[in-house]
């Protein structure tokens, strides 16, 4: 089978990830700047009306437009994107290939039995594409050179047509291509401008005028030499970083551009079926360090609608230093997702189950607040019932006393009512064993309140209260 | 004659069609025939009367009485045994809940859930989120003051979840609050004297008393008979 290679160049990745916020002014001119020498590198559809064009510097971008929303260039930031893409790419198509800084190469030929045919295929890509709202330019060609080299001259044909794309092929500039600038001026001065004019030229000539790599690119352009590609892997765990637009010090307004990292995370687990225990949300403050932000849920949950709930309740108990500008969404814990096995005819309400009320409970008043009662095999009251944070497992199959109280002091505190005995003693005589002898009289006792107490006598005939009935 | 047997065939159609409301009918119109009318049994026969077969199991329940004189061993045995599978939670309790009594009375631990909140605010958030998830049975609350929104929203809550909600409050100013039931218990020597104070598709009651001397018989006082040695007891010097 021939080889046929999909090319998607993306011009204008750093543009396309910030207007996809959410927060996002359509009306006014948005420009990605070229830090060091402050050129226009990308900009939006209102700034080229303006007659604000690529290249351009900024003085005379800003003479032609006042009004201008600038960010620099940031190529992590394309780089992230791309990853993004080819995340919801990997679902359609099997093989996906970093190209240059921003662009994707898709191995197309083994797809093409799957789809039913290069239409179908080429229509499913371009659904997903327009979905995400990113400019691009695509073509064919058998060697992944060839395509890039079509796309990157804006053809935007599908076909699998071998002899129009070689015709196009070789009417392509060679400024278009990879070559090297100097290489490219030589070749112009001598009236070589297009890649039939070079490709007619005998490689033993070339080869001896020009470097190694010169005959390298010309060799893969033809398919005359392999080009190993590395084709890509999704990340077993998501972790993805979003730049705002502007600067937000409210952390209500925070919610709306987490949405949209959440909505990522919802479609990463129910493309794996698994369900996240923990994300970690961090908040990248403008002068201070980054407040990183865990919320859990016992359960797993993979909704976005769920993490949202709980990212709020916590999001309310943090003070922000100084403005945020940026988010960083990462997935914790992971596990494979067991449907629940609940009866279809149980007439019960409720929407949540009872870990999902735990995780509410616990990201609005933290970890601490919530326990389970825990009974434990030992012969002091205090020490038989201790309250347990919520991730231990109580098992308690002790025999327990039938009289005890309700609720116990946390300290027993010296009696200082009058109160009058109804039933004891019960000696308590424990822990000789370790350094700090025990010795108790247990009594049940009525004050003049009616109050049931809990009284102990030491051997001092020292009086303490340390439990109430109720 | 033919009248009243006409008027009495058009009322019972009316009220198949749940046409007609009762003043004994509680819950919304949607659900007469459902939980909202199942009530739980209490394990006192004194009570059971007086609310015609027990606990409200939906509903926001006030119980007016002094802290330690009986007032949980009033409702948390009924609802021991209606627990299932679902949770029993307790909102600021005054003091430490003690695990071994819980477990003496065979509650499952695992099952009980014990929220401190810092402040009453989050106090009634905790109560209305677990009133209204549907996994809870009952929810146990100490809270003093509550308004008028308050119990509207937690009555809300509880019939979403299909849970009681019991509000422990020893203060006495909550009259017009609208609960489903609200009662003041006090002590007395054979248990608790109760005194239902409102109730919804009901009325308000004389004192009557509890006997609990079946159920705990050691938490009650003696009678001269059996009357053991009685000391009163000073404070001892620490």
């Amino acid at each position: 089978m021939t080889t046929l290679w999909l090319y998607l160049h993306f011009p204008q990745l750093h543009l396309d990830s910030l207007m996809s916020q959410s927060a996002y002014r359509a009306n006014q001119a948005l420009l990605v700047v070229e830090p060091k020498r402050s050129e226009v590198m990308q900009c939006n559809e209102v700034a080229l009306q303006k007659g604000i064009n690529k290249g351009m510097s900024l003085g005379a971008a800003a003479t032609l437009c006042p009004a201008l929303n600038l960010q620099a260039y940031d190529e992590q930031i394309e780089l992230d994107k791309r990853v993004e893409i080819a995340d919801k790419l990997y679902g359609l198509t099997s093989d996906i290939s970093f190209f240059s800084h921003s662009d994707l190469l898709l191995r197309v030929q083994n797809m093409i039995k799957l789809y039913g045919g290069l239409g179908p295929y080429w229509l499913a890509i371009q659904h997903q594409l327009n979905r995400l709202n990113i400019a691009y330019h695509y073509a064919v060609a058998s060697t992944p050179l060839a395509a890039r080299l079509l796309a990157l001259e804006h053809w935007n044909w599908i076909g699998e047509d071998r002899n129009t794309i070689q015709t196009r092929l070789l009417k392509c500039k060679l400024q278009h291509s990879d070559l090297d600038k100097k290489a490219i001026q030589k070749l112009n001065k001598v009236g070589v401008r297009q890649v039939k004019q070079l490709i007619d030229i005998p490689l033993v000539d070339i080869a001896k005028r020009f470097s190694e790599d010169f005959a390298q690119y010309l060799g893969r352009l033809q398919g005359t030499l392999a080009h190993p590609v590395n084709f890509y892997h999704p990340a077993p765990n998501f972790k993805r970083y979003m730049e705002l637009l502007y600067d937000i010090s409210d952390t209500h307004v925070l919610v709306s551009p987490l949405c949209r990292l959440l909505q990522g995370a919802e479609q990463f687990l129910t493309l794996r079926d698994k369900l996240a225990m923990q994300l970690v949300v961090l908040l990248h403050q403008r002068e201070h360090e980054a407040i990183s932000v865990s919320v859990g849920s016992p359960q797993g949950e993979y909704r976005m609608e769920a993490w949202k709930q709980l990212i709020e309740l916590q999001l309310e108990n943090i003070d922000l230093q100084s403005p945020i500008f940026g988010l960083t969404l990462s997935i914790e814990q992971v596990h494979l997702r067991t449907p629940d096995t609940a009866d279809l005819f149980n007439t019960q309400r409720g929407e949540l189950t009872r870990l999902q009320l735990m995780a509410i409970l616990q990201a609005k008043l933290g970890e601490h607040a919530v326990c389970h009662p825990v009974f434990e095999n030992s012969h002091l009251p205090e020490q038989a019932s201790c309250h347990l944070h919520l991730s231990a497992t109580p098992e308690s199959d002790y025999a327990s006393h039938s009289m005890r109280p309700a609720f116990l002091l946390s300290e027993p505190t010296p009696l200082n009512c009058k109160v009058s005995i109804k039933l004891g003693p019960e000696r308590i005589q424990a822990a000789w064993w370790q350094s700090q002898l025990v010795e108790r009289d247990y009594f049940i006792a009525q004050n003049q309140q009616g109050q049931w107490l809990w009284v102990y006598r030491t051997p001092k005939q020292e009086w303490f209260l340390h439990g109430i009935f109720s | 004659m033919y009248t009243v047997l006409c008027m009495n065939a058009i009322l019972s159609s009316l009220q198949n069609k749940q046409l007609v409301w009762r003043a004994g009918q509680t819950g919304p119109k949607s659900c007469v025939s459902d939980k909202s009318h199942t009530l739980v049994k209490t394990g006192y026969q004194e009570i059971d009367q007086a609310l015609n077969g027990g606990w409200p199991s939906v509903g926001v329940v006030e119980i007016q009485s002094a802290l330690g004189i009986g007032e949980l061993r009033l409702v948390l045995p009924s609802f021991v045994s209606q627990q299932q599978d679902r949770l029993l939670v307790f909102i600021a309790p005054p003091w430490r809940v003690n695990a071994e009594m819980l477990h003496a009375q065979g509650v499952n631990l695992s099952h009980v859930v014990i929220v401190n909140p810092s402040d009453e605010h989050s106090a009634l958030w905790s109560a209305e989120q677990c009133l209204k998830s549907g996994c809870c049975a009952a929810v146990f609350m100490w809270h003093k003051q509550l308004q008028m929104h308050q119990v509207k929203r937690l009555q809300l809550a509880s019939e979403q979840g299909q849970s009681t909600h019991f509000i422990f409050n020893t203060a006495t100013l909550s009259q017009g609050l609208p609960f489903t039931l609200s009662l003041t218990a006090m002590t007395h020597a054979d248990g608790l004297e109760v005194k239902i104070n409102k109730r919804k598709g009901g009325w308000p009651t004389e004192p009557f008393v509890v006997n609990m001397r079946s159920v705990w018989p050691k938490l009650v006082q003696y009678t001269n008979s059996e009357q053991p040695l009685e000391a009163e007891l000073h404070r001892a010097k620490a």
